[in-house]
């Protein structure tokens, strides 16, 4: 298959499955909500269902925290008893309203996830799974507190039957109104995962270093994932308090939490129908007393560990990686290379580049000086490069610019505007782009690596995408059209569809340049963009970089390859052992004798400063404030 | 006289970055071997590899007559390897003391030897046995260097390796620090392989002279050779060797 | 109150014991070994049933650690090596599925109801000082947690492989090339906490009775007790435990038993929110 037909192809599945998949999804609903009624399933089925049902709402929430945000949560089964209880205290003591009841319980569960995810998610890892498992812990308590209200550790008994809008719901109507709930909850869930907010998920997941210098804020999407998470376990709550009309504190024990971990890690953990095979698996199977009593426990533990270890993309993953197999079979992969043959020159629209001004910045660390007194200015429609021998503080200059570390003196500007002492996001969200010494890409195709750079830019909000409103059906149109002519300006667009983290290295550079350039930069900020490149690559590149200059864009390059820095450069600025040395043009530097001197000889006498701070520092300090450390390299 | 180490077409990095291709070096015992090449040349991936931190892709490392591409690298330190790596990489949490001992790590050294190998790295630096309860994270960063050499001689090893020892220290302690790195050459007659940035200072010590760029070996031969400085220089300074 | 002192004492105790089996294997791998809960309460009712057989205290004791050993070599070989390094925090995922297949195996092979776990020493109760009485077994325990923090303490300041685990947790690649082995470390501290864990067991056993599903709650306590005591810290284990449970006991002293959870989740969040690093925290965070 050639590449034209694999386009055409894979636009026509894009094209199926945008029509397929919700006719099929209404249809499937719709035979669930009419079967009692059509006499297909009997009382016993209506509740089996309805538990699967209920079961695959509380794990959808875990796919959210555990899947997309990465931080693994046991608190569904207190957000589930939540808005039980919530549900049962109202229904027997208030009004009884299941649509009341919904909402009620929804705000509860979204209350409860900050109040637990505010701490929680500042230190992540087995800190938030800790804080999460022991709000399961607390359950028995709270509700023996409020003994009067819920029934302390006897139970909670003679919830009435569902009631909306004074209608009473018989048993069919309670189901009904489960299923529909579940097939909507399910349609915002979908919407939310396959959007550009799902992406930027995944991407920090991968790296939060990458996210935030992409203007994601680290912290705020987990806190959002997190929250999210409590709704769909909440509303599960409320039709499991009218189901069997009794609640009590050990229905939401610490087992319940394992079984919806389980499912979840059966089924996909960022899967999203994968949620219902792993329900129903669950609830059909171990969970189901009758069946397997005792050995319950054993089943939950075991299939965690044996999926845990051998599938740990789930069933659903496991289906993936066989279809994505079966399509490949026979072709290639891992030797696309972006288009030399076409050798267009770029040109790309024009960048409102920015002033950047750097005053008096110092940086240390601990007792070693990193970087004293450095100033310098970088204009827009310039390319700056920043060169020194090792340890020179370089990189620890970008990325105090980017925001990585904090100033100790001096400051930094953009256009005039402060950066310095804003948080690394915020000082994406200014317009500063940057590239890495490895690159950073997430396993995205080309197309969504690029457009990664906007979720930031255009922004729209949790619940514009999970409904699919005008402002986000706009964003997308405008990440599409940008990002097309983003990935035509550099090349790309051959390889669109590829897996940004199979290409080569001097594809994967390339593609690191244009997301920057999809962020609509104020400046760009590249660190050793040439290194580990072969000529070939490194004239496609140059071109690249020399376009954002004919752009307007501001331009500031660390650079080891000198030969690169005399082509492309306009000024140099040269630092050793953290101070500027001198700037000029790039011949004059390269006859410098200072210059020479801090290459080739020994340092001046009084200067005892930093050693070599390179990414790995960056990753550690990123670290130490975004709270997580999944940071990868490649 | 038969090499220490012998290095034949050595090509590793990082992932499929390949850093250094088909370098080839040897070491003699009481000779400074020196590896120079611009900031990105490979230098410090040499090492690595050399020591086993890295993958060797293909080529071969022979260390006293035996073949060790395959050994893993915590073997190699009983083979007789002692290696600083850059940025004075001591344990700063651990005491001056602690980090020597972990100097004789896993050599099955009794206790009675323990100090006496204690006190042979406190006589070479006497500043040591002063701060030995000291955090080494306490230290100057001239001092944790010589601490972070001190604990790759421990071991008593055949073959030194030395990447950049003397970055970001004062002039005067980077004197101190070659003086000792040649000290170890004339009088214990070890094998040394140093990565240094500062040219003169290198050319000053070294016996013997290897050139990276681009990850390859662009000149290999003796330290005194005439014009020697001007091919550095130009190798530094102008395009890659394409 | 100097009851109630001493009971907080013991039961803090608990809590310390599982806090520092927790920071054994996390000095060494990086993974906190979420089944060290469920090691201890299984080695409980395996306590019960070898005294049920007639065996006298020191062949039990034998008995204990080779299981513990056992158990603990299964585990990392099925559930931790396979996916070192993995991230995602698998190692989670799969420590909590052992913990949940020791369970489910003691709800099958016991009735689920608690059963008192014989004291190899005395059971006459000692009047204190002040009034009120107290059990040997609660002192014993007491004595227990403190010379096993002191001696993980000792071992990771004082001996050889305790230096090459805190440097190793420092710098890896730095420990590697002086010949310290990550895998093998991580390897033989796992075993080992597993016979640590089973061996404490009749220790344990005879203050708390053996009850499966404590193995949760004591496994998220000592969670909570590292979060507190500071991730590596072996002093910092014993005393954020002690100090847990002198809170947990004042509290059902004075307040009522259903706030004593509470209470300790609110020093758990305000610690988390003021001090991330611990009260006595030395290890950075990092890998994990």
């Amino acid at each position: 298959m050639t590449r034209a037909e694999s386009m055409v192809s894979a636009a026509r599945s894009s094209r199926i499955k945008s029509v397929l998949l919700p006719v099929g999804w209404v249809v499937i609903s719709a035979l669930l909500i009419f079967a009692p009624s059509l006499h297909l399933v009997n009382a016993l089925w209506m509740r089996q269902i309805m538990l699967v049902a209920l079961l695959a709402l509380v794990v959808s929430g875990l796919n959210l925290s555990f899947g997309f945000a990465g931080e693994l949560s046991f608190a569904s089964a207190a957000m589930y008893a939540a808005g039980a209880y919530a549900t049962g205290y109202l229904a027997m003591s208030v009004v009884n309203d299941l649509a009341l009841a919904l909402v009620i319980s929804a705000v509860v569960g979204l209350i409860l996830g900050l109040l637990s995810g505010i701490p929680g998610l500042r230190l992540g890892g087995w800190m938030l799974a800790t804080a999460s498992f022991f709000l399961v812990l607390l359950v028995p308590d709270v509700v023996n507190i409020f003994k009067a209200q819920l029934g302390g550790s006897q139970g909670m008994s003679g919830i009435p039957l569902a009631q909306i809008f004074g209608f009473e719901l018989g048993d069919t109507g309670l189901y009904v109104a489960a299923i529909v709930v579940t097939s909507l909850w399910f349609i915002l869930f979908r919407n939310l995962a396959i959007s550009r907010t799902g992406r930027a998920f995944s991407v920090l997941r991968q790296s939060p270093i990458l996210a935030s210098s992409l203007g994601m804020s680290v912290y705020g999407l987990k806190l959002k994932a997190y929250a999210l998470a409590g709704l769909p376990a909440a509303l599960a709550g409320t039709f499991f308090a009218y189901l069997d009309g009794f609640l009590a504190p050990d229905l939401f024990g610490l087992s319940f939490s394992i079984a919806v971990l389980a499912a979840s890690i059966l089924g996909g953990k960022r899967s999203i129908y994968g949620v219902f095979i792993g329900a129903a698996i669950m609830q059909l199977g171990p969970m189901n007393t009758a069946i397997f009593g005792n050995y319950a426990f054993i089943a939950y533990g075991v299939l965690l560990v044996a999926v845990g270890v051998l599938l740990p993309g789930g069933i659903a993953g496991f289906v993936q990686q066989i279809r994505s197999r079966l399509r490949n079979r026979g072709g290639k992969r891992s030797t696309v290379r972006r288009s030399n043959e076409t050798a267009v020159i770029p040109v790309l629209e024009p960048l409102a580049g920015q002033k950047l001004q750097v005053a008096g910045v110092s940086k240390r660390f601990g007792g070693v000086q990193a970087l004293t007194e450095v100033t310098f200015e970088a204009n827009p429609g310039e390319v700056v490069a920043l060169i020194g021998p090792n340890g020179s503080g370089k990189t620890t200059l970008l990325n105090v610019i980017s925001g990585f570390y904090k100033v100790d003196e001096g400051e930094v500007r953009l256009g005039g505007e402060k950066l310095s002492g804003k948080s690394s996001h915020r000082i994406a969200q200014a317009g500063v782009m940057r590239t890495f010494q490895t690159p950073l890409v997430a396993e995205l195709t080309v197309r969504d690596t690029v457009a990664t750079a906007r979720f930031s830019r255009d922004r729209a909000s949790i619940v514009e995408t999970m409904l699919r409103l005008p402002r986000y059906t706009r964003a997308v149109r405008r990440d599409r059209s940008e990002v097309d002519a983003v990935l035509a300006a550099t090349g790309l667009s051959d390889v669109a569809n590829e897996d940004a983290t199979s290409l080569p290295l001097g594809t994967r550079r390339i593609l690191e340049l244009a997301r920057a350039l999809a962020g609509n930069p104020s400046l760009v900020l590249l660190d050793e963009v040439a290194s580990g490149l072969d000529e070939e690559e490194i004239q496609a590149l140059s071109e690249v970089i020399r376009a954002i200059r004919s752009a307007g864009g501001t331009v500031l390059l660390v650079e080891h390859n000198f030969a690169l820095v005399r082509d492309l450069a306009d000024r140099v600025v040269v630092l050793s052992q953290g101070r500027l040395v001198t700037q000029g043009p790039p011949e004059q530097i390269a006859t410098h004798p200072e210059v020479l001197q801090h290459y080739l000889g020994e340092a001046p006498a009084e200067t005892v400063a930093a050693g070599a701070y390179d990414i790995d520092d960056v990753v550690g300090e990123a670290e130490h404030f975004l709270g997580e450390g999944a940071s990868s390299r490649e | 006289m038969s090499s220490i180490l012998e290095v034949t077409g050595l090509t590793s990095g990082y992932g499929d970055l390949t850093v250094v291709r088909d370098v080839s070096l040897s070491v003699a015992p009481a000779t400074i071997t020196a590896v120079l090449g611009r900031n990105g040349a490979g230098k410090t991936t040499t090492l690595k590899a050399i020591a086993g931190l890295l993958p060797v892709g293909s080529g071969e490392i022979t260390f006293k007559g035996e073949l060790i591409t395959k050994v893993p690298a915590y073997r190699r330190r009983a083979l007789g390897f002692g290696f600083v790596q850059e940025n004075k990489r001591v344990f700063k949490r651990r005491s001056v003391e602690e980090n020597l001992i972990m100097g004789l790590y896993g050599l099955g050294v009794k206790r009675r030897e323990e100090e006496e190998r204690l006190e042979e790295a406190y006589t070479r630096f006497p500043i040591l046995k002063e701060r030995r309860k000291l955090p080494a994270g306490f230290l100057s960063g001239g001092q944790q260097q010589m601490l972070a050499i001190a604990v790759s001689l421990l071991n008593h090893p055949s073959l030194l390796m030395l990447d950049e020892p003397s970055s970001g220290l004062a002039p005067s302690i980077v004197a101190e620090v070659m003086q000792t790195v040649q000290g170890l050459r004339d009088v214990d007659g070890l094998a040394v392989l140093l990565i240094e940035q500062a040219v003169d200072t290198t050319l000053a010590v070294a016996d013997h002279v290897v050139l990276l760029d681009v990850g390859r070996v662009v000149h290999s031969g003796p330290a005194d050779q005439p014009g020697l400085r001007k091919i550095v220089e130009a190798a530094y300074m102008a395009a890659p060797a394409a | 109150m100097l009851v109630t002192l001493i009971s907080g004492l013991s039961l803090g105790s608990i809590y310390s014991l599982v806090a520092v089996g927790y920071n054994l294997t996390m000095l060494t791998s990086l993974v906190a070994n979420f089944a060290y809960a469920a090691f201890i309460v299984t080695g409980m009712y395996l306590t019960v049933f070898l005294y049920s057989l007639g065996l006298n205290f020191g062949l039990i004791f034998a008995i204990l650690i080779a299981v513990g050993a056992i158990v603990a070599l299964i585990e990392y070989l099925v559930a931790i090596r396979p996916i070192q390094g993995r991230g995602d925090h698998a190692e989670l995922v799969t420590t909590v599925g052992i913990t949940t297949v020791l369970q489910g195996l003691l709800y099958l092979g016991t009735a689920s109801d608690a059963q008192a776990v014989p004291f190899f020493g005395s059971n006459s109760m000692i009047d204190m000082f002040g009034g009120g009485r107290t059990s040997p077994a609660e002192l014993t325990l007491i004595a227990v947690a403190v010379v096993v923090a002191l001696g993980a303490h000792f071992w990771a300041t004082r001996t050889r492989t305790g230096l090459a685990a805190l440097s190793q947790s420092e710098d890896r690649d730095a420990a590697l090339i002086l010949g310290v082995h990550p895998a093998r470390m991580s390897f033989i501290m796992f075993v080992f906490s597993g016979a640590l864990g089973f061996a404490l067991a009749p220790f344990v056993g005879p203050v708390t009775f053996a009850i499966v599903s404590v193995a949760s709650v004591l496994a998220i306590k000592g969670f909570v007790v590292l979060a507190i005591g500071g991730l590596g810290n072996q002093l910092g284990a014993l005393m954020a435990g002690l100090a847990l449970g002198i809170v947990e006991a004042l509290v059902v002293r004075y307040a009522d038993v259903a706030y004593q959870n509470i209470a300790v989740f609110g020093i758990f969040i305000a610690v988390l929110l003021f001090r991330p690093q611990g009260l006595f925290g030395v290890i950075r965070e990092r890998a994990v």
